[in-house]
């Protein structure tokens, strides 16, 4: 259901206004973060990118610890995303950020 | 630590096999009935031992539950030499002790004589006892030899028990689990180690404690200073009395007092782990660290890293949704070994010292889950020692609560 908009309103909200070739077009991605709905244009989610969204107030590279695991719908990828990496971003993508240290 | 025989030497079973002449062992829960003569594939009389499991209550003999048996000799044939296919058998590979070693697992069962057949097929029932399960497939085993040399029987021992040197262990009652399940081979490496540590008794640790206790290690140490207190009895195994809860005694000590119960070797360490004691950890063959205090979790995981002691990291994170207000989350479980370990700063980072810990606010934990992180814990360290199987060697895994999922990382 999270994707039935189009490619017009995707391309409305992109945060590239100035297109040179036609594969710099980014389609509009709904992703989850920590269960709530976010929409991004962004090709690949980096461990910085997805952490800012949960938590904007984290102080990346300086040691703080997120763990941050992505699952896709159907066959997509999913995994554990570690600091410094990015995965190609997915429809319905499910992101949960939490620290991992309670015991 | 040696240990008195888990089957009473006086159990009524035993006297009635005793009686009777038969060649009889008792080894920790095993009751083994030696020289059983049968015929080999060339027919050849030889001599073969039954051993079983009996069901027990203490240390007496009950009617057993289990209508199969164990065998170690060659596979019995008929005196036309071929191999009894009544025994049902299948290949076995455990070792009861050093020198006697199951080859065979039988299953065959009595006629039941008192209901007619139903289709011409024959009615089995179960056994009513020890005794006649040991006979019966002693009188079944053996019958083909008897037939050709009938000197030769089950009926040879001096009516004496077999003296053997008992099987130590760290219970103060055996586990009978373990050789039900034919897992006896297995327990050996659990046994094989000297000293395991938790630091920390919190609510994964805790759970991770109550699978370990009821393992063959010999020392489990726990390091833990803080009080056991009243929220502590509603994330952890196991029912709590008001005592306990009013005693606040510290962790360490209330779960060596709780299971020492069981077993021995269970060793309270009321302290935190510091750089004043962490030393004790250069003793230890594996320790899982289940700490809230970053700063602790990293001294201690540099500490172990340098001495190449293998240990498991674990650690959760629960939090709210917003719209929902149901808990979301993960559960981290983090395993680092001498050979491999380039992981653990891309698994779990930790801050700076002198951050307040509370700077991420949530605290929520829930008992399943840190029964959860224990039990994936406790896997992964039996997987380690090769009790259970692995493939992919995962390092690190976390299992998340919205897509039930396990997932790995570690290996990239």
């Amino acid at each position: 259901m999270h994707d039935q908009h189009s490619e017009g309103e995707a391309h409305s909200h992109s945060e590239h206004a100035h297109h040179h070739h036609a594969e710099e077009r980014h389609e509009e991605f709904i992703i989850f973060v920590n269960t709530r709905e976010r929409r991004t244009h962004h090709r690949e989610i980096t461990y910085d990118y997805v952490v800012k969204l949960a938590f904007p107030d984290a102080k990346l590279g300086d040691g703080e610890s997120y763990t941050v695991t992505y699952t896709s719908p159907g066959h997509g990828p999913s995994g554990v995303l570690p600091p410094g990496g990015k995965v190609k971003t997915e429809q319905d993508m499910n992101f949960v950020v939490a620290p991992s240290n309670r015991s | 630590m040696s240990s008195p025989p888990a089957i009473a030497p006086d159990d009524q079973v035993i006297r009635d096999l005793l009686s009777g002449k038969y060649d009889i062992e008792i080894y920790g829960t095993y009751l083994i009935m030696h020289n059983v003569p049968y015929l080999d594939a060339q027919g050849i009389v030889c001599r073969g031992a039954l051993v079983s499991t009996p069901t027990l209550a203490g240390d007496i003999i009950k009617e057993p539950q289990d209508h199969t048996i164990l065998f170690a000799g060659e596979f019995p044939c008929s005196i036309s030499r071929t191999p009894m296919s009544e025994l049902r058998q299948h290949p076995s590979t455990i070792q009861i002790y050093p020198g006697l070693t199951a080859a065979w697992h039988f299953s065959n069962k009595p006629l039941d004589a008192t209901t007619p057949f139903l289709n011409s097929n024959p009615n089995y029932r179960a056994f009513t006892s020890e005794f006649e399960k040991l006979t019966h497939y002693a009188g079944l085993v053996s019958a083909p030899a008897t037939y050709l040399e009938p000197n030769v029987t089950a009926n040879i021992g001096t009516g004496d028990l077999r003296t053997t040197a008992q099987p130590s262990t760290a219970f103060h009652f055996l586990d009978t689990a373990t050789p039900r399940a034919g897992l006896g081979h297995l327990s050996a490496k659990l046994k094989n180690l000297r000293k395991v540590a938790l630091v920390g008794v919190g609510g994964t640790n805790s759970y991770v404690l109550d699978h370990l206790a009821k393992t063959e290690i010999p020392e489990i140490h726990l390091y833990d200073a803080k009080p056991f207190g009243q929220h502590s009895a509603f994330r952890a195994p196991g029912a709590f009395s008001k005592d306990d809860v009013r005693n606040r005694l510290p962790k360490a000590t209330h779960y060596a007092n709780l299971y020492s119960a069981m077993r021995n070797g269970i060793i309270g360490h009321p302290d935190y782990v510091t750089a004043a004691n962490l030393g004790e950890l250069d003793d230890m063959d594996f320790v899982f660290i289940a700490v809230d205090r970053e700063t602790a979790r990293r001294e201690i995981t540099t500490h172990l890293l340098a001495k190449g002691i293998p240990f498991i990291d674990c650690g959760m994170g629960l939090q709210l949704a917003e719209d929902s207000g149901a808990v979301y989350g993960l559960v981290r479980t983090t395993i680092c070994t001498p050979d491999k370990n380039d992981h653990l700063d891309k698994c779990a980072r930790f801050k700076p010292d002198g951050e307040d810990d509370d700077l991420y606010g949530s605290n929520i934990q829930i008992s399943e889950m840190n029964a959860l992180n224990a039990a994936i814990a406790v896997y992964r360290f039996k997987q380690y020692l090769g009790i259970y199987h692995d493939i992919r060697r995962a390092p690190n895994q976390v299992f998340t609560i919205s897509e039930g999922q396990l997932l790995t990382s570690g290996n990239e």
